[in-house]
Formats: C-alpha cells, structure tokens, sequence
C-alpha cells in the first residue's frame, strides 16, 4: 500500500480514538443533520407521492348525447379512442351510471321518476405524465368537439389545488433539501473545526516534520468520511425504524416509501468528508 | 550546506532580518547567538521554509530556496531535523509515537521504526520511558526527546532553536554533550541561543545577531 495512505490510515483512526468526545460531537452532529435531511426527504417524497397518487386517480367524464342511439356508442368510443392513443377509456352505460348513482345517492329516485334520465358515458384517465391542469382542459375541449358528446367535465378546482400543492411541495422539497444540506455540512464543518482546533499543533508539527498537504487533509477527509459514515448510518437506522413505527400505526393506511434507506449513511461519509476536508484548509497554511 | 547571501525579510509587526549574510559547512556547528528578538528564530524559519525572504537568497545544500509547491516543501524538510524551544511534543501521544512520528511521515516499515526508536531511546537514556507520555518526564527529558525525534530520520542539518532553554545544569549538560555527539558525527548544527557561553567550549563558530544584523 502507498505509503502515504498508510499514515493517513492510522494517524485516522488513531486520531478518532485520541479525541473520543470531539469524534463523538462531530458523529452525533452528522447523524443529526443526516436525521433531519432524510426526514425532511422522505417526507417530502411522500407528500408528493401522495399528491401524485390522488392526480393519478382524477378522471374526465365525456356524456354521450342521449339523442345518439345505443348502438352507434361503440363507433363513438373508437373516435375518443383516436383522439389519443394514450388515454385509457372505459364505457360506462345508461344502466351502469343509474346504479351506480342508486348506489351512491337515492335508489329510490328512479321509481318515482320511473324512467332513467342518465346519459351513458366514457371515463378518461390520462396518462401519468400527462396529469396536470393544462392537459386536463384541452382534453375535455377536444372531447366536446366530437360529434356525439354532450359534455365532458372533470373536477377543475380539485385538481388545481392538488397540481398547485404537488409543485409547492416539489420546489419547497428542493430548496429544503438543498437549505437543510447546506446548514448539515455548516454543523458537521464545525464539528470538525472544533475536532481539528484541538490537534492544531499536532497538524502544524508534522508539517513542519515533512508531512505533505495531501497526507493532512487526508487524515481529516478519512476522519471525516468515518464519523460522517458513522452518523449517516446511525441516521439511516433510525428513520427505517420510524418508517416501521409509523407505518404499523397506519395500518390498512397509505404506503410509505423508503427508496434507498442507506442514502442518509452516504450522505453522511460524503458531508463528513467535505466538512472535515474543508474545515482543516486554514490550518494546512505552513 | 547553509547559505545566506544578503537576505532580509521584514515581519509585519516585529523586526524580522536585515542583510545576513553567513555559510555554514558541512558538519560545522554553528550558534546564533542573540537576544530574544533579534531574529534568530526567523533565521531557522528561513532555513525550514516556514518562512521566505522579501529579498536575498537562501541555499542550502547547494540549492536556493524557492518558493516551491507545499509538496516539495515538505520533503526537503525531512531532510532538516527541528528542536523548537517549548519541546513541542505532542501530549497525547507516547515517547516512543512521538519519536517516531518523522519516520511515520516518511513511510519506514513497522520493524526499521522500532529499531531506529529502540536506538535513540537508548541513546538518549530513555529506554525505559517508550510507554511513558510527555506529562512524565521532566523539562530536561523532554528536550532529549525533541532530539531525538529531530535525528530520527537521520536528518543532514540538524536546527535547534534554544535546546538549553528551561533546564537546569545537570541536563543542561547533558544536552550539550548529546549535540556533541551528533558534531562527532558529522551532521551539519545550527543552534540558536540568547546564551552563547555554554557552547563556547563545543561550537565551532559564534554569531552574533542584534536588532536583526549579524555582528560576527
């Protein structure tokens, strides 16, 4: 092994056992910001997923015009079908939606109306990219334009509020994210300067003994790597366990997601190392 | 092995060095004497490149000083042993680590380690304390220690900056008769002292330095 990485090797880890309590300030204070990033994250994620799964679930009623004759309903639902490939479309007839509606509201109604004044119609769901506000609308205004449709509605205030909600939480999601990275590599940077303060005199000794840039700033980045990893990994343990907790609580309830649940303990070595390699830069100068 | 042609280099609030000019040879030992302030430390510093000068030439081993990458820097300095005045050892480690940390730096094996530190120890008289941590020794040991942590990588010059300071007679002598030792041996010395007198019967040459001039 390369000379150099050897002492950078042990002067690492003999360094993380010398000063017990700044290793474990500067490990407690990467697990936190790693706590606090990954709680925020996953959170954010599935508030969004959240989000994304109630726009997957809005729909568009075309009504077919009750002047049109039953049997020319199926040539109709192919002109729908044309108009985007995409579209799932499903056929909902006169009977179904009287059911239907008898079994939602008041199965009584049609006894006393003693006929069924509903039209048929077709139930569009867009496709998953397509579910936003825009693509919504001009869908119903190409739906409307076919002969044969009465009308096509869908729930505009809904979906404004839950697409205006989704990218809310998209942007805060980012700029929380990146706000939250920034004051976790400030904490672990100052865990590591408060570290790296108390073995000031060990770092300007050995470079006055030979030791190059390179091999101090590597003791401190492997230090930092260590405890970051360390923290992040303690981090990641922690809100899988959370996850489990929280998720037996919403039994039968929504999923939770988790992707990569090591992210937080690879978050934590890379801060780590950028915290600690930054941090020794000012006493490197000798 | 150490030249200073015409070299002057001005602190930004104390007096720094002011035209020096003097060469040392190989395996001569030579101290710099004068009192604290006059510019002795910044002489070393020169020589070690913590510091460089805002005009003139310093050469060593045939070879001026210049400003080179941080890198290159710390290599030629494996090739200067350093005794600082306070000692300077590191607290949290042993007798032997702190030894040994010049031949850490420069990458020697486990085995040639524990010979090379085994040897100085018992140069030095302190084969029994290997284990111990600076805190136990006294002043005295302590600055047998910063020898032989200067000589462990068989430096060619060897600087040391007030070796006599903060110790009593006995070690005082001893100390000296170490430095003469590592003279005998042919290693080039350049000490620097606000007391010449203890290396009158030792050293080869005697320079006098004031307000940051050399009065040889």
């Amino acid at each position: 092994m390369n000379i150099s990485l050897l002492f950078i090797l042990k002067e690492s880890i003999e360094g993380l056992r010398r000063g017990l309590f700044h290793s474990f300030i500067a490990a407690a204070a990467a697990g936190l910001a790693m706590c606090v990033l990954g709680l925020f994250a996953y959170g954010a994620l599935n508030l969004q997923r959240t989000a994304q799964g109630l726009l997957n679930q809005m729909q568009i009623e075309a009504f077919i015009s009750l002047a049109l004759p039953e049997s020319r309903h199926s040539d109709l639902q192919r002109a729908v079908e044309t108009l985007d490939q995409r579209w799932q479309v499903k056929y909902v007839s006169r009977t179904e939606a009287a059911s239907l509606f008898a079994r939602e509201f008041d199965s009584q109604l049609f006894d006393v109306l003693k006929a069924n004044p509903l039209p048929a119609s077709f139930k569009i769901t867009l496709p998953l990219q397509s579910v936003q506000p825009d693509s919504f609308r001009s869908a119903a205004a190409r739906l409307i334009a076919l002969p044969g449709i009465e009308d096509a509605v869908y729930d505009s205030d809904l979906l404004n509020m839950i697409y205006a909600g989704k990218q809310r939480l998209s942007s805060w999601g980012y700029f929380g994210s990146i706000a939250i990275i920034l004051i976790a590599l400030g904490l672990i940077f100052n865990a590591a300067r408060l570290k790296i303060d108390a073995q000031r005199d060990g770092i300007h000794l050995m470079s006055l003994l030979g030791a190059t840039p390179w091999m101090l700033r590597g003791i401190y980045l492997t230090q930092g790597a260590i405890l970051g990893g360390i923290g992040g990994l303690v981090s990641s343990i922690l809100i899988v366990g959370l996850r489990f907790v929280v998720q037996m609580r919403l039994a039968g309830g929504i999923d939770l997601v988790l992707p990569h649940p090591y992210l937080p303990a690879v978050g934590g070595l890379l801060l780590g190392m950028i915290g600690g390699g930054l941090a020794v830069g000012r006493y490197l100068r000798v | 092995m150490i030249r200073f042609l015409n070299v002057s280099l001005e602190h930004a609030q104390r007096r720094g060095i002011d035209n020096v000019t003097f060469s040392i040879a190989k395996g001569e030992f030579v101290v710099l004497a004068g009192p604290t302030g006059a510019g002795k430390t910044t002489i070393l510093r020169l020589i070690y490149q913590e510091l460089f000068p805002d005009s003139g030439q310093v050469m060593i081993q045939g070879q001026f000083q210049h400003k080179v990458s941080s890198k290159e820097r710390a290599i030629k300095r494996r090739e200067i042993g350093i005794v600082f005045p306070e000692a300077r050892l590191l607290h949290d480690r042993t007798i032997f680590d702190n030894i040994a940390l010049p031949l850490y730096i420069t990458g020697e094996t486990r085995r040639r380690i524990q010979l090379q530190v085994n040897r100085l120890l018992f140069r030095f008289g302190l084969k029994d304390r290997g284990k111990a941590y600076p805190a136990e020794l006294s002043t005295g040991e302590q600055k047998k220690v910063a020898i032989a942590r200067a000589l462990a990588v068989r430096p060619l010059i060897l600087l040391a900056d007030e070796p006599l300071a903060h110790i009593d007679g006995e070690a005082c002598a001893e100390i000296l008769e170490h430095l003469c030792q590592i003279k005998e041996e042919g290693m080039t010395i350049l000490a620097a002292t606000h007391v010449a007198d203890p290396y009158k019967s030792i050293a080869n040459r005697i320079l006098q330095i004031i307000n940051g001039r050399l009065t040889e």
